[in-house]
């Protein structure tokens, strides 16, 4: 990876698995190529796929070269066969990129046509040496599939409320997509976990934080969107809390969270003194377990009566993910303001 | 055959290209004849390339007519009461799949359809299977010539903002219907397109038109008192609201008309 402080070029690397993929990542690619930022490349990262599914990807990818003009790749990476390699597929593209600046996307998100311009700006506001990354606002939006690769959102609403760098330390709070990174700035390259499938970003995060400065002014501006199926059939893929709830019976995952927390407290991290001050921001209802868990019971009680044991389970079984996904009319006072 | 219609305002020469090759890609892909006419609404120096200038037509500047009106008059210079409309605002572009995925949904003439806005879509309820919504939006929408003929075209009483509603409730007021078609997109960007205090009264003003013209007076009464507040918080003259004489005003709400939820006029999914 050598990088160019004069090319102010940002190279988005697009994350995707397989050909079925690919009705997603069109409008993944299509959100990255509406950028306002005028100097944009791609490149889509897919494993282990076979010479036709990647013409077909290169095909589809073509047209779309046609109309907007993006420079847009597709690169196949080969590892040993049978192993989720999410982290390390993010890795051996990053040390293929040439250009200043870097952001990630998975296939099934989408990046707002502000992401770039507003990220760079912060980057260049501050010539700190230092100051290698810039994050922004996400928006959370759970969607049902429907035919023809099309989608349906159900519900929106800010992926965290109050996005910091010492509420990332914490608790993953920014997804790959919401962050740029300034290649030319980093004297330590960040590496995406490639020892588990599990929380690969946030290993990355904790690195990028141990070693360098990070912008979070625009971290309240909306500049992309994490799309979450209701289904949860794409929480697999997703790094950060999001995952771990679902998974959070696996001895795996559990091992992958305690080698993060335990890296954290052997670490340091490099938190703005202005977050250090106000800490106390952080605290979030998530954090008085008594007050939700009587708030939880109450509404499990409540959906039992009206609609069945089922769909009480349900709820139980996530019931953030489960007020977020209904749609507005069927979301009660207490469900819209608590979840 | 599809005719495509693009009121420019202001537009980088930039947007135009790339607009005007994602419809020709689009219509390639989807094996559609088609025809381009850009209407100039403002007086810049836009020199458009051979490749636009010999395969489109242009409609010279005679004034900012607004957005309805320019649709209008780019539909009456067609000369043809048959095929399909599809006007685009110059600010974004067609996906290049967007016309192949049109066809799945069987477009019918009596109907007003509206392309997916990418990636924020905009908050109104759809029907998960049939796609039926409240109201088309503007920014992209596919309607059959004979119907906007028969409807009139847009409200040229609305200079800016909810033309397309009101058009919406007109096919609906004549048993039609409104569709999303979710899976054909149309990027847009509307990232920032509300911060603007001037933006924001004049979608005021045209809400204030739409609930008097449809019987919702209190509503138009509410509207116009946010609107003054707003006017004398930043300084800024009155805005003039145009009369409605001569036309036709419905005393009592339709039920397909949702004034609930303001500035939305629909159920919203967030």
């Amino acid at each position: 990876m050598v990088s160019n402080q004069d090319d102010n070029t940002i190279t988005y690397i697009l994350r995707c698995h397989s050909v079925t993929c690919l009705p997603k990542l069109k409008t993944a690619l299509l959100s990255v190529s509406g950028q306002r930022y005028p100097s944009l490349k791609a490149l889509v990262a897919v494993q282990n796929l076979p010479t036709d599914e990647v013409g077909e990807i290169t095909a589809a990818i073509d047209i779309l070269r046609d109309v907007t003009g993006l420079d847009v790749d597709v690169t196949n990476f080969i590892f040993p066969e049978g192993g989720d390699y999410r982290g390390a597929l993010l890795n051996r593209a990053l040390e293929t990129v040439r250009s200043r600046y870097v952001s990630f996307l998975d296939y099934d998100d989408v990046v707002y046509p502000n992401h770039a311009e507003i990220l760079i700006r912060d980057l260049r506001a501050d010539d700190h040496a230092c100051l290698a990354a810039s994050f922004g606002g996400c928006v959370q939006a759970f969607y049902d599939d429907l035919s023809n690769g099309a989608i349906y959102i159900t519900s929106k609403a800010p992926f965290v409320r109050l996005p910091t760098v010492l509420s990332c330390i914490i608790e993953n709070c920014f997804p790959i997509h919401s962050y740029v990174v300034d290649l030319t700035r980093l004297h330590y390259v960040p590496q995406f976990g490639e020892s588990s499938p599990f929380l690969e970003d946030y290993v990355f995060l904790l690195d990028l934080l141990e070693h360098h400065c990070v912008s979070v002014v625009s971290a309240q501006t909306p500049v992309c969107e994490y799309r979450l199926n209701n289904d949860g059939s794409n929480t697999f893929s997703r790094g950060g809390r999001k995952s771990h709830n679902k998974h959070i019976g696996s001895a795996d995952l559990r091992r992958v969270w305690a080698g993060i927390e335990q890296k954290k407290r052997t670490r340091c991290f490099r938190v703005p003194y202005d977050e250090i001050l106000s800490h106390k921001t952080y605290e979030t209802l998530s954090h008085q377990p008594l007050i939700r868990g009587v708030l939880v019971c109450y509404l499990a009680k409540r959906i039992r009566k009206r609609q069945g044991v089922a769909e009480a389970a349900k709820f139980l079984s996530d019931p953030k993910r489960y007020c977020r996904g209904l749609p507005t009319q069927r979301r009660s006072l207490l469900m819209r303001v608590f979840f | 055959m599809i005719h495509f219609g693009i009121v420019l305002y202001d537009t980088a020469l930039a947007d135009i290209i790339r607009l005007f090759r994602s419809i020709e890609i689009a219509c390639r892909q989807a094996c559609y004849e088609f025809t381009v006419t850009f209407l100039r609404n403002s007086d810049e120096h836009l020199i458009l390339p051979d490749e636009i200038l010999n395969t489109t037509n242009i409609i010279e500047y005679t004034g900012n007519l607004g957005f309805g009106k320019g649709h209008n008059k780019i539909v009456e210079s067609l000369n043809t009461g048959e095929g399909w409309y599809i006007g685009l605002n110059p600010d974004g572009f067609l996906s290049p799949w967007s016309l192949k995925e049109l066809k799945q949904w069987k477009p019918t003439v009596d109907n007003f359809y509206e392309f997916q806005q990418h990636p924020q879509e905009h908050p109104k309820v759809f029907d998960r299977i049939t796609g039926r919504t409240a109201w088309a939006s503007g920014a992209a929408f596919l309607i059959s010539l004979s119907l906007y003929r028969d409807l009139g075209g847009f409200d040229p009483m609305f200079f800016m903002y909810c033309e397309d509603v009101d058009l919406s409730w007109r096919v609906y007021e004549r048993g039609g219907a409104c569709y999303n078609m979710a899976n054909a997109l149309f990027f847009h960007d509307v990232c920032d397109n509300r911060e603007s205090v001037t933006t924001v009264n004049q979608m005021l003003a045209s809400q204030i038109l739409l609930a008097r013209k449809w019987g919702a007076t209190r509503v138009a009464e509410e509207i116009t008192a946010r609107l003054r507040d707003n006017e004398q918080r930043n300084h800024l003259p009155k805005t003039q609201i145009s009369e409605l004489h001569g036309r036709k005003l419905r005393t009592k709400i339709p039920l397909f008309c949702n004034f609930s939820s303001p500035g939305l006029f629909s159920a919203t999914r967030w």
